[in-house]
């Protein structure tokens, strides 16, 4: 899986139940299908019923879904057709077919007037189905589309995520790193360290580095400007 | 509430205030398949552990009329099973078995009084919880903390209904209302009243959650630090005052760091000390096979007894024999440093502040009993201490200090989490991320299925009703978080499976018009979480 800039190009959407192409659509709901293995079980005791585990490893529907992990990475999971993703392998084939990810920040009135959104593109395995994609900005939301490109670099929609993921501020990031905010997990004593697998997509190459803020106590208490005040709206 | 606070002497001006949260949880294990389930386990030793002690702890408090204010979170899914009448008795069959123990441990140990004096310190705390578990609450031990609550003492606060980790659910609003409705109404069958406050699970919140917590009556809520650090705008007090959110007016508390840290940071905290006890060494694991063979997993497995013997000692590989009475004078001692330090620390903000600050302090309620033996009779100096002890600061709960200062700054807080690196990675992971897939699916069905049978048959609505229990127990964010964490996965993985299967199958005979009611009053038994609960919730 290659990250890439993108390039721009014109958004189609692909009808993955006859493969046409029709103007950009929202993002459709899960189903089912395929079986996902499941675990042995050593049972302890005497065991009077026990409930099955076989569960779809797929819902054979076409959607995708992304969910902000931290302020670095998003997870992205999403679901095709048995059918279309063997077309797709065919089509990448003999066409050179790509299934791409595509994100695209969204504007907020934090950018400036002439901030142009940047925009990513992955290409993906078709047999991928979920992905931890390492975002270059934080705070920032994302839009997720996934698509098609053609040796002719068009890009053709096959489904969008249906809410923007919205990467929350990146400085406790920098913090998570010492050993004061490890401790912040009382679940667990010893705290595994912040892991960046090969299962991660760096859409960048390199990243920009992030001043770090320490927070100290005067910090955390500076004045702040107070743009509204309430007062509880009922008796207590 | 004025009389609570009369009552507990919060009535005069303090300098500061600390607000102390214990958050009681434990994912729904219940296993009437079996005689023996390992995973039932986790309550019993709660029990023993913590819950009882801290009962017994809150109760002489009490009695010896020391004014306190403490807030509690007990889960839906806690207190399911503390009112559960097969785990009252499986749990009374522990006790008893575990009392047997400590009496052979006495008599084991007669010639070596240095391990004898804690064989009978085991021996009377278990007589000790037998007795109130049994004599005083009559098996149910949730009627000691609705006393105490309706004395005055406690704030108990609900949670999640399943403890489901809120921010995977942002994408199906109705489901995160599902989870926060049914609490709510678990709560009130357990209380006979409605929650004031939440301890969201794993202190997980998102922008634009607190109008769900508002539409189900819910007036606070606790966020991690940089939850509220990273608030829109940044708040005046940083996190020693609550903030009102901007979408609906429900308060947040920001958990105060350094309180935290004291307590547990395996590097600074109080629990590592080496008088206290070690938690890893237990004789379950050290003694001969044939000695502990009845008091372990029936097939031979060893696990914990909760008998130890030994101190953390430090860096010695040999670890040195516990002295009680040496490990409550250091408990004493961390007691009375925690306060000195939050004086000054309370002293420190409120020359900085317009009003007196409040520190929160909120920490997992099986750290005191369980992991840390000594946290009980820690938290009992603790209180102790800051009533007799000094003026400057006083404990509160957040309902009471929102009473008296309920002026606060409008913030959103930011997306956060009490988890390791503070969002979401410890129930995102590569190692748990393939359940998502499946519980968007499932929400997904439950909505379309709970507006679609608007008026069932019965056993329709019981599989509907049923469907929505399969879904909230999949939701937990025990599983994830096992799965993460490397122990028991094979337990973890399991369950969720089967809730997702359980709720797959049931959805398709719903759909196919031919339901299993065999398959639906078995689960319907086994997972009986929510007696009341009503789909309908989902539409």
């Amino acid at each position: 899986m290659r990250p890439k800039h993108s390039v721009p190009c014109q958004e189609h959407t692909v009808d993955v139940d006859n493969g046409t192409t029709a103007p950009c659509a929202e993002s459709q709901s899960p189903q089912n299908a395929g079986q996902q293995p499941h675990d042995s079980i050593v049972f302890t005791g005497q065991t009077r019923y026990q409930f099955s585990t076989d569960i779809p490893r797929y819902y054979n529907k076409t959607y995708l879904c992304v969910l902000a992990r931290n302020p670095n990475q998003v997870f992205v999971y999403w679901d095709l057709p048995a059918f279309f993703r063997e077309k797709l392998k065919r089509d990448r084939d003999l066409h050179g077919t790509q299934l791409i990810l595509r994100l695209t920040e969204v504007l907020s009135a934090a950018h400036g007037a002439d901030y142009l959104p940047e925009r990513y593109d992955i290409e993906l395995d078709s047999e991928c189905s979920t992905l931890h994609v390492a975002t270059p900005h934080a705070p920032v939301c994302y839009a997720l589309s996934l698509g098609i490109t053609t040796e002719r670099n068009t890009f053709r929609l096959i489904c969008r995520a249906a809410s923007a993921a919205g990467v929350p501020q990146h400085d406790l990031h920098e913090q998570a790193q010492t050993k004061e905010m490890q401790t912040g997990d009382v679940r667990s004593k010893n705290p595994l360290p912040y892991r960046n697998d090969n299962t991660v997509v760096n859409i960048r190459s390199v990243n920009e580095p992030y001043a770090r803020r320490a927070i100290a106590a005067e910090d955390r208490i500076r004045p702040a400007t107070i743009t509204s005040w309430s007062t509880s709206p009922g008796k207590w | 509430m004025n009389t609570q606070l009369t009552k507990t002497g919060n009535d005069t001006p303090a300098l500061g205030y600390i607000a102390l949260m214990l958050h009681a949880h434990l994912p729904f294990v219940r296993h009437p398949e079996n005689d023996y389930m390992m995973e039932e386990n986790w309550l019993f030793e709660a029990m023993t552990e913590t819950y009882l002690p801290l009962l017994a702890m809150l109760e002489n408090c009490v009695e010896d009329q020391v004014p306190l204010r403490l807030t509690l979170s007990l889960t839906p899914t806690l207190c399911t099973m503390l009112n559960d009448s097969l785990l009252q008795n499986r749990y009374l069959q522990h006790c008893n078995k575990m009392i047997e123990l400590a009496e052979k441990e006495m008599e084991r140990t007669a010639k070596t009084p240095t391990y004898h004096r804690t064989a009978c310190m085991y021996h009377e705390k278990l007589l000790s919880c037998r007795y109130i578990f049994e004599q005083r609450f009559g098996g149910n031990i949730l009627k000691g903390f609705k006393l105490l609550q309706d004395s005055g003492i406690l704030e108990i606060i609900t949670c999640g209904a399943t403890h489901g980790y809120l921010p995977t659910m942002q994408l199906n609003p109705n489901a995160v209302h599902a989870q926060l409705a049914t609490a709510v109404a678990s709560y009130h069958s357990f209380f006979g009243r409605d929650p004031i406050g939440i301890w969201l699970p794993e202190c997980g919140f998102y922008p634009g959650l607190e109008k769900h917590l508002a539409t189900v009556g819910i007036r606070y809520f606790f966020t991690e630090t940089h939850g509220l650090l990273f608030a829109d705008p940044q708040p005046q007090h940083g996190v020693y005052a609550p903030v009102y959110c901007k979408e609906a007016p429900v308060a947040a508390f920001g958990r105060d760091a350094e309180s935290s840290r004291a307590v547990w940071s395996a590097q600074e905290g109080y629990p590592g000390h080496p008088a206290y006890r070690d938690f890893y060494r237990d004789i379950g694991f050290d003694l001969d096979i044939d000695y502990i063979k009845p008091y372990i997993d029936p097939i031979g497995i060893r696990i914990n007894t909760g008998i130890k013997y030994y101190r953390i000692t430090g860096d010695d590989k040999q670890k040195k024999p516990y002295d009680r009475s040496t490990a409550l004078r250091i408990a004493a001692e961390h007691a009375g440093n925690f306060m000195f330090n939050r004086e000054t620390q309370a002293r420190y903000l409120a020359s900085i502040m317009d009003r007196p600050p409040l520190i929160v302090a909120p920490y997992d309620a099986k750290l005191f009993g369980h992991w840390w033996y000594e946290g009980p009779e820690w938290l009992n100096f603790l209180i102790r201490k800051i009533a007799f002890e000094q003026q400057s600061i006083k404990l509160i709960t957040p309902s009471d200090y929102l009473h008296l200062y309920p002026e606060n700054q409008v913030c959103e807080p930011s997306f956060s989490s009490w988890g390791e690196g503070g969002y979401s990675d410890v129930w995102i992971h590569e190692s748990n991320d393939w359940i998502y897939r499946h519980l968007h699916h499932m929400e997904a069905e439950m909505v379309e299925a709970a507006k679609l049978y608007e008026t069932p048959e019965a056993l329709q609505k019981r599989t509907l009703n049923q469907m929505a229990r399969e879904l909230m127990l999949a939701e937990s964010s025990d599983w994830a978080f096992i799965m993460k964490n490397g122990t028991m996965v094979q337990y973890a993985v399991r369950r969720t499976k089967e809730h997702i299967a359980n709720f797959l199958r049931l959805l398709d005979d719903l759909k196919k018009n031919r339901i299993d009611a065999n398959f639906v009053n078995l689960l319907e038994s086994h997972n009986n979480i929510f007696p009341e609960i009503d789909y309908r919730v989902y539409a």
